[in-house]
């Protein structure tokens, strides 16, 4: 599995909420895209992962 | 929304700056980018009166915790979020990151950049277009930046783009209005607002662009680097207003040779004079 550019260890049944558990990420506060599904900040499903699946977990910084 | 009072009644305070169907009653946005600390950002973002901010879209760094600090530091409801795509060098790329920026912050505006040069950040005409168009056909509401190019600003605008937004000089570089000629042309030309964006250094090149009829200024690096930002943000703020209400009131022609601002008669002289004649 792909998650913001490098490898991460897949494991059967993982799921993207727990994905982002293990990272301790607050779900409110990132968007993610999911091959090609893009879901916002507050309104990430629980949706199943696959071994091929890449996945890019954003959030806002500062910027010009 | 503040509505500011310009001072003398003229009616500058109806005097709104509207993209997309929204009203504004400042000119002036600003980046969030390169402040020492988010205080001193809240603080200048205040000061410059500014209802329009830039933000950009990262990765989370997996293991390490602490993101999202800008959530936090801004009240993101006080503002028309303004996210950018900087650091993309295609239009996929651009594409991508405005789709993950409108899921981000549940606004449909977009600051597009397509940059693939580091050097001088200098955006890429026709990645840029073609990121634009699709992004018009997505709902966005898209504010390019570009080179100051009339021609561009004109096919940009014509696939719906919001504002166009030409750059004086090369980002973050301070050097001022090097692109006025261009600028010029494009405010002449121009359906959308134009938003002069990109190498002001101070804020007399904010009235500099505003008093030649630009819609508004984009600046972060002036402030930001500032030794004080907070003063800078009134200052360019001042300079914004003052480059308006110039512009508004019309300048005098320009002439080439003097023309005398007393009485040419009546002047009181001598029978003999000191001076030769």
């Amino acid at each position: 599995m792909r998650v913001n550019g490098k490898n991460y260890p897949y494991r059967d049944g993982l799921t993207l909420h727990e994905l982002l558990a293990e990272l301790s990420i607050d779900r409110r506060t990132v968007a993610v895209m999911h091959g090609e599904d893009v879901y916002s900040a507050g309104g990430i499903p629980d949706a199943p992962l696959g071994e091929p699946d890449v996945l890019e977990i954003v959030t806002m910084m500062q910027g010009g | 929304m503040q509505h500011r009072n310009n001072g003398n009644g003229n009616g500058a305070t109806a005097d709104a700056l509207v993209i997309a169907g929204r009203t504004f009653s400042s000119r002036l946005m600003l980046g969030t980018g390169k402040y020492k600390d988010f205080g001193v950002m809240r603080e200048a973002l205040a000061a410059s009166g500014t209802q329009i901010v830039t933000v950009s879209i990262r990765r989370v760094e997996i293991g390490a915790p602490g993101h999202g600090g800008i959530l936090d530091a801004i009240d993101l409801g006080a503002y028309q979020l303004l996210p950018n795509t900087a650091g993309c060098k295609t239009a996929e790329e651009a594409l991508r990151v405005a789709r993950l920026a409108r899921a981000m912050t549940g606004t449909d505006w977009v600051k597009l950049e397509v940059i693939p040069d580091a050097k001088y950040l200098l955006p890429d005409p026709v990645e840029t277009l073609r990121a634009a168009e699709i992004l018009v056909g997505e709902g966005f509401v898209v504010l390019p930046y570009m080179p100051a190019d009339p021609v561009l600003a004109r096919r940009l605008a014509e696939v719906g783009c919001a504002t166009v937004m030409p750059l004086a000089s090369p980002i973050g570089s301070g050097r001022g209005v090097l692109t006025g000629a261009s600028i010029e042309i494009i405010i002449e030309e121009s359906a959308v607002p134009v938003v002069v964006d990109a190498g002001l250094g101070v804020p007399s090149e904010a009235a500099h662009v505003m008093e030649l009829g630009a819609h508004a200024v984009l600046v972060n690096t002036a402030i930001a680097e500032s030794h004080d930002p907070v003063q800078m943000a009134a200052a360019f703020r001042g300079g914004v207003e003052a480059g308006r209400l110039a512009y508004l009131a019309g300048r005098m022609p320009v002439r080439a040779h003097a023309s005398p601002s007393s009485p040419v008669s009546g002047v009181v002289t001598l029978a003999q004079p000191e001076v030769p004649a």
